[in-house]
């Protein structure tokens, strides 16, 4: 049975998001979450089998270029999941990367995980292949070493170099000559030539480059501590400083625990963040206790340094608060050792009873918070790291003052980057609760009303963002429509048209009819002139009496005979009183002219336009020839 | 039909202000709404001042009626000044409202048709049940039924021949089965407004009587063109469907109407309905009929000269339940 080991490349899909939670379900799986590139390439290297899905084109392009060595093994698997086919050419170059399969985000949940089960299967079958290979192999060694006497020398174990004087000559599967060839035996076929080099050139180029960020929460669970003997050895120990100057969610593999181990196919524990599951074996207690320069390694082990007061936990027996020390020998019971019987579940067991207890006592002993809030805070784990014999106490106040800023610059950045997942989680479940289902488009209004209503808790930030939501959705919020409640002047040619239809027999009524729509709407004077050849004859005069026309009617009669198109007297509609001389013409003939005086406060041009609206309902009475 | 976006003034958008409420930008011409400050997000001085340009440029700053009285209560600006930003909105609604209670106070008797069109006062009664009618048709709905409803308000206060076809076409409508406000709208809009292209026909080519002479004109047969010019002057935003009625109201079913000669199944069914009341208008009016002698004449006996016989069927159909007094 191997390892299933499942690498998720952020940012994740819907369809990634789907899949991880329900890998996250499976116990089979050991699920590794990466964010930076750079992490990737680190676990990478020291898995055996894996399988490797990304969502992002870019990421995944990268990836696959800086990690080609280990990607394009036959022990390592990627997948792309895509909401659309990628172009071919791109297919083809990822493809020769190393990348095995784009999936659709179409898929269903269910396909997709019957394709990464089969993956694993192949994978199990070649590895099984490759034992029995092995297996066959070091039987024709172990005859050959018989055979040959005590002479000759084979060097056995995990990477060592088997020679082979003699060849078996009835084994057909392997022939290896004397002196001819020789070959690295190995289980494992991960490249691990890094740990003998001591890294490889890829590796150390990372590991140069990359500047680990500490998760304090989750480097507590992660249970444990560099070897004292071997970090000391690490000639890259210093670029592992841990700092708090950002925000990660993966750590990377301990190289030193590689080192201490000297096999890298041994199980390596990752913090949590990284890998959700552990698995594997947990180091000894003893190697948890070095004095490495990393200041995250200080500071827990500044933290385990607290005074008897907080190291006792308290541990409910019987409904009755009792507080029980805990010993160097109590830890020792409760941290796994790599040679004893332990699996995960019993990790999980210890680690869950002990934050059963913590949380009990917060219940039972309110008066205890100072203490049990900074356990809880801790997390039981917390208790693997105790050992304090070695560590001054008077470190142990600077220690905790630090922690706590680290705490605090850590919560927030894991905040920010949470944000999007909370929002999700809590409009999912508001969805559930009210039975909207998970399709359903969201509904931020809703929310936001919930949230004013306070049946929906949100913190500062995420309620900000429903109120942002929720400004831009009420955008679509539909209003009606302003429309002017106008007749446009339409119920003066309605009117016109009866007067038409009726019968007409003296045409002054028309003009006159004309002039009382102009002048109810305008207040102006109307004068209609008829020209024939260079003669104009005055037609109607709506103020006949007044003399200041009269004088100026040579003036107009002027204007008219100069005027081919509708003109206003001052085209700016600036003048108080302003004049429209209004030609009407057919067949390219100027029949008449239609003249407005004194239209007052001088109208927009807008308006203006009217004016020509109602001065065309004369235009039949020019063509009438037998009026004119 | 209430105001959901309130325009305000930009009095409160000043830097480093903060309000618990969105405040929008509205673009009058591309008729778009942006999100112009989030809510409890600083006011820069940028801000500031890109407010105040888009102001000069006659964009509106609004907010959502939910914020109001948010709004009210941090920026201190009075009602009356957001009432004042939102004077034409308000007059709308406040007009709608009124509409709705004259209806509602008004309580007018059962009205039938068939019974009314026997009485004397027959187009007074008609007047009297559009105009109660059309108090509940929405303002919101289109320029053209407002101008529609303005018109009628202006027009159906006396008895006039285009309102005379406008109300035989609105109830032979409605008697065909028509109850969308809308193309109710539009027909009544169209009988009044049809041949308004009259005046720009000699006035004596209209006094004439007889119907062959005024046909000969081909002035007068393209009215309905004119009608259109003068609509498009008047600055009426019609629909399409309005333009085709009032195009197509001499239309035939046999396509030897004017002005295009259009057969039926590519005239608008709703034309014939305005054709068909301008007809019986004019009969009953040339010949000192009663409305419902002439359009018994219509249905049962069609020989004479003046009658167009090219109606379609269903359409015949409706006329006579116009004169059939349900037992």
């Amino acid at each position: 049975m191997i390892d299933k080991n499942l690498i998720f490349i952020q940012p994740y899909s819907k369809k990634t998001q789907l899949l991880l939670e329900r890998v996250s379900q499976d116990d089979d799986f050991m699920i590794f979450e990466v964010d930076a590139l750079n992490e990737y390439g680190q676990i990478i290297g020291v898995l055996e089998q894996s399988i490797t899905v990304s969502s992002d084109l870019q990421k995944t392009k990268i990836y696959l270029q800086e990690s080609s060595d280990f990607v394009r093994v036959k022990d390592s698997k990627n997948i792309l999941i895509q909401d659309s086919e990628i172009p071919s050419f791109l297919l083809s170059k990822l493809k020769s990367s190393g990348l095995n399969e784009v999936i659709l985000e179409e898929i269903s949940l269910d396909m997709l995980m019957d394709k990464i089960r089969q993956y694993f299967e192949v994978l199990d079958v070649t590895n099984k292949d490759q034992s029995l290979l092995i297996g066959e192999t070091q039987a024709i060694a172990e005859n050959g070493r018989q055979s040959s006497g005590a002479d000759e020398k084979t060097q056995t174990s995990t990477g060592g170099m088997f020679d082979f004087n003699n060849q078996s000559p009835n084994k057909s599967l392997v022939s290896i000559g004397k002196n001819e060839s020789s070959f690295e035996l190995k289980l494992n076929r991960t490249n691990i030539s890094f740990i003998h080099n001591p890294f490889d050139r890829l590796q150390r180029r990372n590991i140069k480059v990359f500047t680990p960020r500490l998760n304090e929460l989750d480097l507590k669970k992660l249970n444990f501590n560099l070897p004292e003997s071997d970090s000391t050895k690490n000639p890259y120990r210093a670029s592992l400083k841990v700092s708090p100057g950002g925000f990660s969610r993966k750590k990377i593999p301990n190289i030193d625990q590689l080192n201490a181990t000297g096999a890298h196919h041994k199980k390596v524990d990752f913090p949590s963040g990284t890998a959700k599951r552990q698995k594997g074996m947990m180091l000894p207690s003893s190697e948890k206790n070095n004095k490495s320069s990393d200041l995250t390694q200080e500071n827990f082990s500044k933290q385990e340094q607290e005074t008897p007061r907080q190291k006792e936990v308290g541990v409910g027996v019987g409904g009755d608060f009792e507080r029980k020390s805990i010993t160097s020998t109590d830890r020792k019971k409760m941290t796994l050792q790599p040679g004893q019987n332990s699996t995960k579940a019993d990790i999980d067991t210890e680690i869950k009873k002990q934050a059963g207890r913590i949380k009990n006592l917060e219940k039972d002993q309110p008066d205890q918070n100072n203490n049990l809030a900074d356990l809880h805070s801790e997390d039981a784990s917390d208790l693997f790291f105790a050992d304090n014999t070695s560590e001054k106490q008077n470190d142990s106040i600077d220690a905790s003052l630090e922690l706590d800023t680290l705490n605090r610059k850590t919560q927030e950045l894991r905040m920010l980057e949470q944000l999007d997942r909370e929002e999700t989680e809590i409009i999912l479940t508001y969805s559930r609760n009210r039975k909207k289902g998970w399709e359903t488009e969201l509904d931020y209004q809703d929310i936001y009303k919930e949230y004013q209503s306070g049946r929906v808790q949100l913190n500062t930030t995420l309620a900000q963002k429903i109120k942002n939501r929720n400004a831009e959705k009420l955008i679509e919020d539909e209003e009606f429509a302003l429309y002017d409640y106008e007749s446009y002047g339409l119920e003066y040619f309605v009117l016109y048209q009866e007067i038409l239809e009726k019968g007409l027999t003296d045409y002054r009524h028309l003009f006159h009819f004309c002039y009382f729509a102009l002048n109810k709407k305008f207040k102006t004077e109307l004068v209609c002139y008829s020209k024939r050849g260079d003669e104009i004859n005055l037609l109607y005069n709506s103020h006949q009496e007044d003399k200041e026309f009269k004088n100026l009617e040579t003036h107009y009669l002027e204007k008219c005979k100069a005027t081919k198109v509708p003109t206003w007297a001052d085209e700016t509609f600036q003048a108080e009183k302003n004049e429209f001389i209004f030609p009407y013409s057919e067949n390219g003939e100027i029949l008449g002219f239609a003249v407005c005086l004194g239209v007052q406060g001088g109208p927009e041009p807008l308006v203006a336009e009217r004016f020509e609206f109602y001065l065309s309902m004369l235009k039949g009475v020019y063509c009438e020839d037998n009026i004119l | 039909v209430k105001i959901i976006f309130y325009s305000v003034p930009i009095l409160f958008l000043k830097e480093g202000n903060s309000f618990d409420f969105p405040v929008y930008l509205f673009d009058v011409v591309r008729k778009q709404r942006v999100v112009f400050i989030y809510p409890n997000s600083l006011v820069s001085l940028e801000q500031e001042e890109e407010a105040m340009k888009m102001v000069s440029k006659g964009a509106h700053f609004q907010i959502h009626h939910s914020f109001l009285d948010i709004f009210l209560q941090q920026t201190g600006i009075s009602v009356d000044m957001v009432n004042d930003c939102n004077r034409l909105k308000i007059d709308m609604i406040d007009r709608h409202e009124k509409r709705l209670m004259l209806q509602s106070g008004h309580k007018k008797e059962e009205f039938v048709f068939q019974e009314v069109i026997h009485s004397e006062d027959n187009f007074k009664l008609m007047r009297e049940q559009i105009q109660y009618e059309l108090l509940s048709y929405p303002l919101d709905c289109s320029s053209e039924l407002n101008c529609c409803l303005s018109l009628v308000e202006k027009l159906f206060l006396r008895e006039s021949k285009p309102v005379k076809n406008a109300c035989i076409s609105y109830f032979i409508a409605k008697n065909f089965g028509m109850t969308d406000k809308v193309m109710l709208g539009k027909i009544l809009f169209a009988g009044l407004v049809k041949d308004i292209g009259f005046a720009m026909v000699s006035p004596s080519i209209l006094s004439q009587s007889e119907g062959a002479t005024r046909k000969g004109d081909p002035l007068f047969l393209k009215h309905p063109y004119l009608s259109l010019f003068y609509l498009s002057k008047a600055g009426v935003d019609i629909s399409k469907e309005t333009k085709r009625l009032i195009m197509e109201h001499h239309e035939l079913c046999d396509g030897t109407g004017s002005p295009r000669g259009k057969k039926q199944e590519f005239t608008h069914p709703a034309s014939y309905i305005l054709n068909l009341a301008e007809q019986v208008v004019n009969y009953s009016e040339h010949k000192g009929c009663s409305l419902v002698d002439a359009i018994r004449l219509f249905v049962h006996d069609r020989s004479q000269s003046d009658i167009n016989t090219s109606i379609s069927p269903e359409l015949k159909v409706s006329l006579e339940n116009l004169i059939t007094i349900p037992s």
